[in-house]
């Protein structure tokens, strides 16, 4: 079992690996906070349902279809060990964020994510509630290899080098490598 | 057909409590979705969002409507100007974008997040 949070812009990898504290993946409140947040997406109706403090994830299993890596964005890969912490929910469908008391009779609990995982839907969503933080990450995916060069150079350019032991090159992998 | 291709910004309406608004490259892909045989997906500002296809309901070039497999039905049209000013705007906070090249340039610009 495994982790995923695909980007939309691999420039966030910038902050993400950048940030002096090692907070990585950030929900849309504490982008807020940081002044990383751009007004006019749809970000903004996650505060509306409770989404805005979450990072959402996919998990992904063994044997069962996950959606694909397209030419845009970056995938992140995350640490299975986050889902020791106890501050997740999960659906195995695309919720739209929510978890109020309404939704409780769909949200999977531990003792029921071993049954849910044979049957595991690409569309899941298990949120973590704040962050996801450097530590946890394992790597990244960039498909397009013209866009992971530029990465890695941003990146150095920043200073970064190596993240978790890996250097930035073997961090940041190639579709083909992945 | 819907032309995925052109309309690579799209409003999405859905059901009433699904706070889906924007579908940013929306793609429909085969053999990616759970048990199902295509998933739509699209970013939808802050993250990707992935409906498998339970059956079209409409596919014009200018407008797909479709119902996932849990029944919620979906409608994507590409936001024109006009859209974003009735529709959108408002509910992110976004910038006045005065023509349909506006719109689009504004949602596929790299947002640095």
């Amino acid at each position: 079992m495994g982790l995923i949070h695909d980007l939309s812009d691999p420039d966030a990898l910038v902050h993400i690996l950048g940030d002096p504290d090692g907070s990585g993946l950030l929900s849309s409140t504490q982008r807020y906070g940081r002044g990383l947040f751009v007004n006019g997406m749809s970000t903004g109706t996650d505060f509306g349902t409770g989404g805005a403090d979450g990072v959402f994830t996919r998990v992904v299993a063994r044997g069962r279809r996950h959606l694909g890596l397209h030419s845009h964005g970056a995938r992140v890969l995350i640490d299975a060990d986050q889902v020791g912490r106890s501050d997740w929910y999960f659906f195995n469908f695309d919720n739209f964020g929510r978890a109020g008391p309404a939704q409780f009779r769909d949200r999977k609990l531990v003792p029921e994510m071993r049954g849910t995982l044979p049957r595991l839907a690409s569309s899941n969503e298990m949120v973590f509630q704040h962050g996801i933080p450097v530590d946890a990450l394992r790597g990244v995916v960039i498909p397009n290899a013209s866009t992971r060069r530029r990465i890695i150079q941003k990146l150095r350019d920043a200073g970064i080098t190596e993240v978790n032991g890996k250097p930035i090159e073997k961090f940041i992998m190639s579709r083909e490598r992945f | 057909m819907f032309d995925w291709r052109r309309n690579q910004v799209c409003l999405a309406e859905g059901p009433k409590d699904a706070y889906v608004l924007l579908a940013i490259r929306p793609e429909r892909l085969a053999d990616e979705g759970g048990d199902g045989e295509e998933t739509v997906v699209w970013d939808d500002g802050s993250r990707q969002r992935a409906f498998p296809v339970g059956r079209v309901l409409d596919d014009e070039p200018g407008r797909f409507r479709f119902e996932d497999d849990r029944g919620r039905a979906f409608t994507l049209r590409p936001l024109t100007a006009r859209l974003y000013a009735d529709r959108v705007r408002d509910q992110v906070g976004g910038p006045e974008l005065a023509t349909d090249e506006a719109v689009r340039e504004f949602y596929l610009a790299p947002r640095g997040w």
